[in-house]
């Protein structure tokens, strides 16, 4: 059953997303406020939003999406206590070594010296052992930056078999087609003490 | 008779019934379960801080059921009304730090446990899964928004876009994760 069954004017979707987001001038959200408290049909609707944020929430702190990283986030999980580990590095062409170490919640990586100038979109094709899992399209790169960093969901990378390589291609999206940028590639091993010099 | 079973009842018959000391318990039950979100929500936005939220929400429903008890709440259907004013009011105590340490008497005891049961669960796994299908940009504004808590000016200056185009997305995104639930859910 929709809102508009049950509220003769239910709030606006977007603008009851944005009061959830606290992202209303105050007179705005107060009179969600009013109508809310007086209306159980949009009540439900809030309801499911706060719940999808609370679960949004949790899977953030667990690690448990891919998802660019800039300062927000890194505070965030630095507020929470949430341990992060940012060691791998690669550049285009290469091969790194990587493990997820005890304890870790959060997997970050990154590659480093791409040329992303003049690019207006990017792809980046993700593989496992040569068979393509999924694409990250429109990935939100900073040209002037000349890297990308990204979380990789840790469970997965930790269950990986020992050898696994996590192929990253980097496309752009251009008028004329797709352009590889690069590729490099995250090679796992399962953790021990001694794991880099194995 | 457990809470659910007045879930179809309207707020009102829930106040009347409180009020009238008939099965008043499980309609305490299910008037907190109503409106936990609600208050929990005006109480992030006003105090900013998600843990103090939660204590608030128990603060103000506890206050609003007792005062039903006492027949305070003159017409049971202005229930939410009275809900809304509770708020207010102790929003103001909770701002000049005066908020009570509330001592939860074994009368009150049943109807937090209400908390424990939230009518809408989104499940963790489908979402994860959902998440994972939208574009990397999308997802990102999701996780700013509902982990980081930033609003669209600040993810707009993160991501370097424009304000509404960080709420178009976000409305995008939340349109296109809520429908893969319901497909999900579905089996679809």
């Amino acid at each position: 059953m929709s809102a508009a069954d049950d509220c003769a004017s239910p709030v606006d979707a977007a603008a009851l997303q944005s009061y959830v987001a606290d992202d209303l001038a105050p007179e705005e959200a107060d009179a969600i406020d009013e109508h809310l408290f007086g209306c159980q049909a949009c009540a439900a609707r809030l309801e499911r939003l706060e719940s999808m944020r609370t679960a949004v929430r949790a899977l953030a702190r667990e690690g448990r999406v891919s998802t660019v990283v800039g300062a927000s986030l890194t505070a965030r999980w630095r507020a929470d206590g949430v341990k992060v580990q940012d060691e791998d590095t690669a550049t285009l062409g290469s091969t790194v070594r990587c493990t997820v170490a005890p304890g870790v919640d959060v997997l970050m990586a990154r590659v480093i010296g791409l040329d992303l100038r003049g690019t207006e979109r990017i792809d980046v094709e993700v593989s496992v052992n040569q068979q393509r899992v999924s694409t990250w399209e429109d990935f939100p790169a900073d040209p002037a930056s000349h890297e990308i960093v990204f979380t990789i969901p840790t469970q997965a990378a930790r269950e990986a078999a020992d050898g696994t390589d996590f192929v990253l291609k980097i496309v752009s999206v251009e008028p004329a087609g797709r352009r590889l940028i690069g590729e490099c590639t995250f090679r796992h091993v399962d953790w021990s003490p001694h794991w880099r010099s194995g | 008779m457990t809470a659910a079973a007045l879930s179809d009842h309207s707020d009102g018959e829930l106040a009347a019934r409180i009020a009238a000391g008939h099965d008043a318990t499980v309609a305490e039950q299910e008037l907190y379960r109503r409106f936990v979100a609600r208050v929990r929500a005006f109480g992030r936005r006003h105090l900013r801080d998600d843990a103090e939220a939660g204590d608030f929400a128990q603060d103000v429903l506890l206050t609003v059921i007792e005062g039903v008890r006492a027949g305070r709440l003159r017409e049971a259907d202005s229930i939410g009304g009275y809900v809304f004013g509770t708020c207010r009011m102790l929003l103001l105590q909770w701002r000049r730090e005066t908020r009570r340490d509330r001592s939860l008497g074994e009368a009150l005891q049943h109807v937090i446990s209400a908390e424990a049961a939230p009518s809408v669960v989104v499940d963790k796994d489908q979402l994860a899964h959902c998440l994972e299908l939208l574009p990397m940009r999308d997802r990102t504004v999701i996780l700013l928004t509902f982990y980081a808590d930033r609003d669209g000016d600040e993810i707009a200056a993160e991501l370097r876009l424009s304000s509404s185009n960080v709420r178009v997305i976000r409305h995008r995104a939340l349109a296109r994760l809520e429908s893969c639930l319901e497909k999900r859910a579905s089996g679809r």
